[in-house]
């Protein structure tokens, strides 16, 4: 979490650093840039009659100002994109969270409309557990059929949600 | 030679099929719950209506009837739902005009065509819409009102629940037939609209008679006419805006039963003659009176050709107005 | 007005309606505390058992339900950091923090007590002023309503500790994600990719559920890698005298700020929390304990989010103007009962009106010897290892995220909203305000068009118009406060620097 160790990296390597440091601004430029792009087709208006435009224009100028802003005012010492300097090994592993919990809710409702809640939830658990750092195959299996069977339960009979089991 | 195979499969498959889901005749059927989608949430005018009526339907037919509340884009979410249902006469749309007639009239892209997917079954009922204008103009009756718009161009605000609904629509269809000019201004439903309306910041509106009669009644807006042929037996002492200067004028939402495409004949009759028939009940009516809403009743054909001149009429409406949607 | 509020206990305090009080409140609280579902969901669950019931039971019921279900939606936001509802994130901020601190016991009991003495002053407020705060929800015209909107949006950028410009960007990208889906004054799309599903917007709990609370389970899985407990181990249940003594003064001053908030139509609850937060931030003598825990941060908002959720019925039951979704369909069930929400309300059928209000002071209390003791059952839900926990409440974020439309896009759009919000706390981005702007954007834009059109184009209306002036220079002035400093701070830092 140094803030001078730039000159002492080599060049490109040391380049690329101070670019992905300001991985915060990118996205925020990024994010402006996308924004225009996306009102192109939308009428700016006039005062007297303002368009569909003039609002997202207005949220990409300041999404853009920030962006400069983020840029030319470095929060006191630590950068934003300082952790980015991580073996690949270690950076797969860091993803399996990200990739695991989206994971585990995407494939709820993937499955939930075509087999049911009950498979759907437990198909959810399992994954989510596995994630969370359970290894036991016996706890994670048996954890995931009852909490999938009281969560069913307690959606359809308690809440009368208008869910099949299956 | 492995596809023939699969094609032979799936044909014997679908045969089979075919075989044992035999449509129900009119003996079997309901033979489970019937859902009216109503494709607004529930509280709104439609789906109270839809409520009133399920619960007599319920008690004539015995089994559920329930309402399925979808939701989005001014119904347009909840027709395209039953456009794409099993035509078996156990899901039906409970339709008001937007998604049937308005939606034509606007040009509005939609992925259900209003005149093929759905069979008519019957006008459910007339909600006719009452004139109001704010207590500060200077106008105590329908032809002030005119009076004073035409002396005072571009001065007059009306409100609207937003682009191309029907209240935005009528207004356009007054303006044209009194050559007034009005601004319009269009807001996010009904209780924004409201809120100005009562602040004086917009001075006209067109609305629901249940909507706008409380507050008539306290004497915080005044109301100019109905847009009914007969008086509106909530505001006897409102007169009709025939009455008050404007030969014809009629104007309102209604709602109206469809069943998806290809739903048998013999349970479409049924359909129509319960529906029918809860809507002549007395608590029903009542109930649909006291909300500004007058139950109809129809045969199907009648739905249908109703349908067809509001598209005309509002369709004319929209060229005139030069209303584009997206 | 005493003997009317001594009329509306008699009518509060029969045997029946106590008991749909009592059904209407639990089941709020149970609702609330589910990830996803919140009071409109429940709110529609119950309104068909209301056909049946007598009208101000039906309506008493239904309203313990809407408060019940902000006390409930708080305690998934101080637990698991999961707001319940919009208007409990910002309780999630110290409330969450409290907890990590062992105290999360104290954090669920200041959030208990704010919120009941929020819930009595305004119940207070609603028998001795509710025409007159009706008067001033109608009196905020379209450019007064766009610069509060204005001066909360500045607020909640000041929120977090991180960069004022990146809070802000937050606040514009929360507008963004708001007016995706169809202008209502032409019709087009905006920024739907082709869905159809974005046709309508984005859900509200899609984007609450997954930028709080898939992002931060995410998040805390990477932090710590092994079976821990989800949280440090709890001292002491009670509150301290120190923690009692800093939330008295920011309930006050929260349930001032809810109470006038409420009546406003739109974002009243959402935007009075944001507010009480950062008013309480600016005036505390130790703002930088803000984030860390600090009671305050969760007195005042709990109580402004409870007294603005009583208040909201005041519009309804003086002039028929929902000011919410949720209000509204309470008055939908008022109309199924056959009593029209309007002005005539009070006088005609006062025994509604007044045994509303009385039942919900006696609904508040209610909630508060509920949750009192539910305090300690709750603070050992959270010595269940992460590696339950999480894939529990990850299951029922989703069948909640779900239940809401019935569809699964809702769910993928959460998980999106999940990896977008890990994104932003890896980039050091704070996702509050982007909750607030997500909220209230469509109304800023909405009233923005409207103030100018009805001023024909005349862009100094924002000024002219008296509320619309103050509320613009309190945000400006608000602006300069939060730039300031840091600019001073910067050219500290130079001059220290400088000087090495």
């Amino acid at each position: 979490m140094a803030t001078g160790g730039t000159s002492t990296i080599s060049g490109a390597a040391g380049l690329a650093r101070r670019f992905w440091r300001h991985a915060d601004a990118l996205l925020l430029l990024l994010l402006g840039l996308l924004v225009l792009l996306g009102s192109r087709s939308l009428a700016f208006g006039d005062l007297q009659n303002p368009g569909p435009g003039l609002f997202p224009i207005c949220i990409a100028m300041i999404l853009l100002m920030a962006a400069a802003v983020t840029v030319a005012t470095p929060l006191h010492g630590t950068s934003a994109g300082a952790e980015t300097g991580h073996r690949a090994k270690e950076t797969l592993a860091r993803f399996l969270p990200l990739v695991g919990i989206t994971g585990a809710s995407c494939l709820f409702a993937l499955l939930a409309p075509r087999v049911g809640l009950l498979a759907a939830s437990l198909a959810c658990v399992l994954v989510a557990t596995v994630v969370c750092g359970n290894r036991h195959p016996i706890r994670v299996l048996l954890f995931s059929v009852l909490l999938a069977l009281a969560t069913a339960g307690l959606f359809i009979e308690i809440l009368r949600l208008p869910f099949p089991y299956f | 030679m492995k596809q023939g195979i699969h094609a032979l499969f799936s044909a014997l498959l679908l045969a089979a099929g075919a075989f044992f889901a035999q449509p129900a005749g009119a003996a079997s059927f309901p033979s489970e719950p019937i859902k009216l989608v109503v494709g607004y949430p529930p509280g709104g005018s439609t789906d109270i209506a839809a409520r009133i009526i399920a619960d007599k339907l319920e008690k004539e037919i015995g089994k559920p009837v329930l309402v399925d509340n979808r939701a989005g884009a001014s119904g347009i979410v909840g027709a395209s739902t039953v456009a794409r249902a099993t035509p078996d006469g156990h899901t039906l749309l409970f339709a008001a005009s937007p998604e049937i007639a308005l939606v034509q009239a606007l040009g509005r892209q939609i992925n259900y065509n209003p005149r093929t997917d759905f069979e008519p079954i019957t006008i459910i009922a007339q909600v006719p819409f009452m004139l109001v204008i704010h207590p500060d103009v200077p106008a105590k009756d329908l032809r002030a009102f005119l009076d004073y718009a035409r002396k005072n161009p571009n001065k007059v605000n009306f409100a609207s629940y937003g682009l191309g609904t029907s209240n935005h629509l009528i207004g356009e269809y007054f303006k044209t037939h009194t050559d007034t000019r009005l601004v319009h201004v269009p807001f996010k439903g009904s209780a924004p609209a409201m809120t100005d309306l009562l602040a004086g910041r917009v001075q006209m509106a067109f609305d629901t008679v249940p909507v706008v009669l409380p507050q008539v009644e306290s004497g915080k807006l005044r109301a100019l006419g109905v847009a009914t042929k007969d008086r509106s037996p909530l505001a006897p002492n409102v007169p009709t805006l025939h009455e008050a200067g404007l030969p014809d004028f009629v104007g309102g939402t209604w709602f109206g039963l469809y069943a998806p495409a290809k739903t048998p004949e013999d349970v479409l009759a049924y359909l129509n003659r319960a529906f029918v028939n809860a809507l002549k009940d007395p608590d029903v009516s009542q109930k649909l009176h006291g909300r500004g809403i007058v139950p109809v009743g129809s045969s199907p054909a009648e739905l249908t050709a109703f349908a067809d001149s509001e598209i005309k009429r509002w369709s004319e409406v929209v060229q005139r107005a030069g209303i584009k949607l997206q | 007005m005493l003997d009317n509020l001594l009329f509306g206990f008699g009518v509060a305090l029969s045997w029946s309606n106590l008991a749909f009080c009592f059904v209407g409140v639990t089941a709020g609280t149970l609702i609330g505390v589910l990830p996803g579902i919140g009071p409109l969901a429940g709110v529609a669950l119950l309104l068909p058992l209301t056909y049946s019931l007598p009208p101000i039971g039906a309506i008493i019921m239904l309203a313990g339900m809407y408060y019940g279900a902000q006390y409930g939606g708080s305690t998934t936001s101080i637990l698991l950091r999961l707001p319940g509802d919009s208007s409990s994130v910002v309780t999630a901020l110290d409330g969450y923090a409290m907890a990590q601190r062992g105290r999360a016991g104290a954090a669920l009991t200041i959030a208990a007590l704010s919120s009941f003495v929020a819930g009595t002053l305004s119940t207070l407020l609603l028998a001795l002023a509710a025409p007159p705060l009706a008067a001033v929800a109608l009196s905020f015209g379209p450019a007064d309503y766009f610069s509060l909107v204005v001066l909360g949006l500045i607020a909640a950028a000041g929120l977090g500790h991180g960069s004022v410009a990146k809070s802000v960007a937050m606040v514009a990208l929360g507008l963004l994600l708001g007016i995706v889906g169809i202008d209502i004054t032409t019709g087009m799309l905006r920024f739907t990719l082709g869905l159809r599903e974005l046709e309508d917007g984005i859900d509200l709990v899609s984007v609450a559920i997954g930028l709080f609370g898939f992002s931060h389970i995410i998040f805390s899985l990477e932090e710590s890698r092994s079976e821990q407990r989800a949280v440090a181990p709890i001292h002491k249940l009670s509150l301290t005298r120190q923690e009692l003594r800093d939330s008295a003064l920011p309930t006050v001053r929260g349930s001032l700020l809810g109470s006038l908030l409420g009546v406003l139509p739109g974002g009243g609850a959402v935007l009075s929390s944001f507010v009480s937060y950062a008013l309480e931030k600016r005036i505390s003598k130790q703002p930088d304990a803000f984030g860390q825990g600090a009671a305050a941060g969760v007195a005042g908002p709990e109580s402004a989010n409870n007294a603005a959720a009583q208040t909201s019925f005041i519009p309804l039951l003086t002039l028929g103007i929902p000011p919410n979704a949720v209000i509204a369909l309470i008055g939908g069930a008022m109309v199924l009962q056959g009593i029209t929400p309007g002005p005539e309300v009070i006088d005609k059928q006062p025994a509604l009106f007044w045994g509303v209000v009385a039942s919900m002071w006696i609904g508040n209390l209610m909630l508060l010897l509920l949750n009192l003791p539910l305090v300690g059952l709750w603070v050992q839900l959270l010595k269940i290892p992460q590696t339950y926990l999480f894939p529990a409440v990850i299951l029922f974020a989703s069948i909640g995220v779900y239940s809401t439309n019935g569809r699964a896009f809702d769910v993928f759009l959460a998980a999106a909203f999940g990896v977008l919000g890990y994104g932003l706390l890896k980039l050091r981005f704070e996702p509050a305000p982007l909750m607030l702007g997500f909220v209230l954007g469509p109304l800023l834009e909405e009233n923005f068009k409207r103030a100018l059109l009805l001023s024909r184009g005349d862009l100094a209306v924002f000024v002219t118009e008296p509320k619309s002036l103050v509320l613009l220079g309190l945000a400006t002035a608000l602006l300069c406060v939060f730039t300031l400093p840091s600019i001073a701070r910067r050219r500290h830092k130079v001059f220290a620097e400088s000087d090495n």
